[in-house]
């Protein structure tokens, strides 16, 4: 599977490997496999991933971790499992305010 | 029989004495007044050109959808609005009203709010949509607060200890408001940039500015009795200095 990471308004250089995973793997899972990442309750569950190579999401600045799999943003960080072939991409973005 | 009568002598003087050193001297508490000031050019006010997805109905009911920023917030004469003034002088009565926070057309009114460790923040919603209420301490990912809320609905939160918390709205992204929790004595700035500090006993005082888009000063100052009004307070998007203030 491969694995997309754009630090946007970080301004860390973008992130695009392929992995060998497990059957079972998760998002978060794969990601922690490549960067040290920390989960926190940003939005509605304490699963989520609120921490990605040291960018955390940040609420007053209004910048958040969104993931999406293969397009879709229907997709669980701690739940999906991953199938080979899928593309997970993680997006650091910044709303505004 | 001497002593008696030099007693009786001094027996006015001493009873003056006594009078004089049971009444207690009146220190009279100032109330501080000043301006925070922006230094530089102003700028125009930002306007967000909020997008309405074809389907989504979830900005039906919010009114305009160009909603002026809230993030630096400038009158004509420089006056900045929603700056928080406080003194490192603890509260005496902690109030237990609670305080409101509303949501009017997709905005949070007022956007900061100053309350005492303790307070209850009443977050209601008076608009007819659906809005999301999510709390978080500045500096922590960590959510401390989630709830679904309906129209006309209310929920309160205590504030217990003192930082500066932002409370959100996960439907409506541009949805936000600070609540600033103090264990100092402060205020909020007017649209006009103004603050008023009441009952302050005289003495010295670190006077403390926080922005939430120009950052923070500190000053430290001397109050003395009665009305002190302030020289404007400069805050720039630079670096802000901590020097003396005079009044």
């Amino acid at each position: 599977m491969t694995l997309e990471v754009d630090f946007g308004p970080a301004g860390k250089p973008s992130v695009h490997r392929t992995l060998q995973v497990e059957k079972g793997a998760t998002p978060e899972i794969v990601t922690a496999m490549a960067f040290p990442v920390e989960k926190g309750s940003v939005c509605c569950d304490p699963r989520e991933v609120a921490v990605i190579d040291g960018v955390a999401t940040d609420p007053a600045a209004n910048r958040w971790w969104t993931v999406s799999l293969n397009g879709s943003k229907k997709v669980s960080p701690y739940k999906t499992k991953l199938k080979p072939g899928d593309v997970v991409r993680w997006e650091y973005r910044q709303n505004g305010q | 029989m001497d002593s008696n009568r030099r007693f009786l002598s001094l027996k006015p003087v001493l009873g003056l004495v006594m009078i004089l050193t049971a009444v207690p001297v009146k220190v009279q508490a100032a109330e501080v007044e000043g301006t925070v000031q922006l230094s530089g050019p102003i700028p125009a006010p930002e306007i967000m050109a909020i997008e309405s997805k074809k389907g989504n109905h979830s900005t039906e009911g919010c009114g305009s959808l160009k909603k002026a920023s809230q993030k630096l917030l400038v009158d004509p004469m420089g006056g900045i609005r929603n700056a928080v003034v406080w003194l490192d002088l603890p509260r005496e009565t902690p109030t237990s009203k609670a305080v409101l926070l509303d949501q009017k057309e997709c905005v949070f009114s007022p956007h900061v709010v100053v309350v005492p460790p303790g307070t209850q923040v009443v977050i209601r919603n008076s608009d007819a949509v659906l809005h999301n209420i999510r709390i978080f301490e500045e500096g922590k990912p960590a959510m401390l607060m989630h709830k679904w809320q309906k129209p006309q609905g209310s929920d309160p939160w205590r504030f217990d200890a003192p930082g500066r918390y932002i409370v959100r709205c996960g439907v409506h992204p541009w949805m936000y408001a600070w609540v600033v929790v103090l264990s100092g004595t402060g205020s909020v700035t007017s649209p006009e940039g103004r603050f008023t500090i009441p009952n302050v006993p005289p003495g010295r005082y670190g006077l403390h500015v926080w922005h939430e888009t120009l950052g923070t000063r500190q000053i430290p100052m001397t109050i003395g009795e009665g009305k002190e009004i302030l020289n404007p307070i400069r805050m720039s998007r630079a670096k802000n200095s901590d020097e003396e203030i005079s009044r």
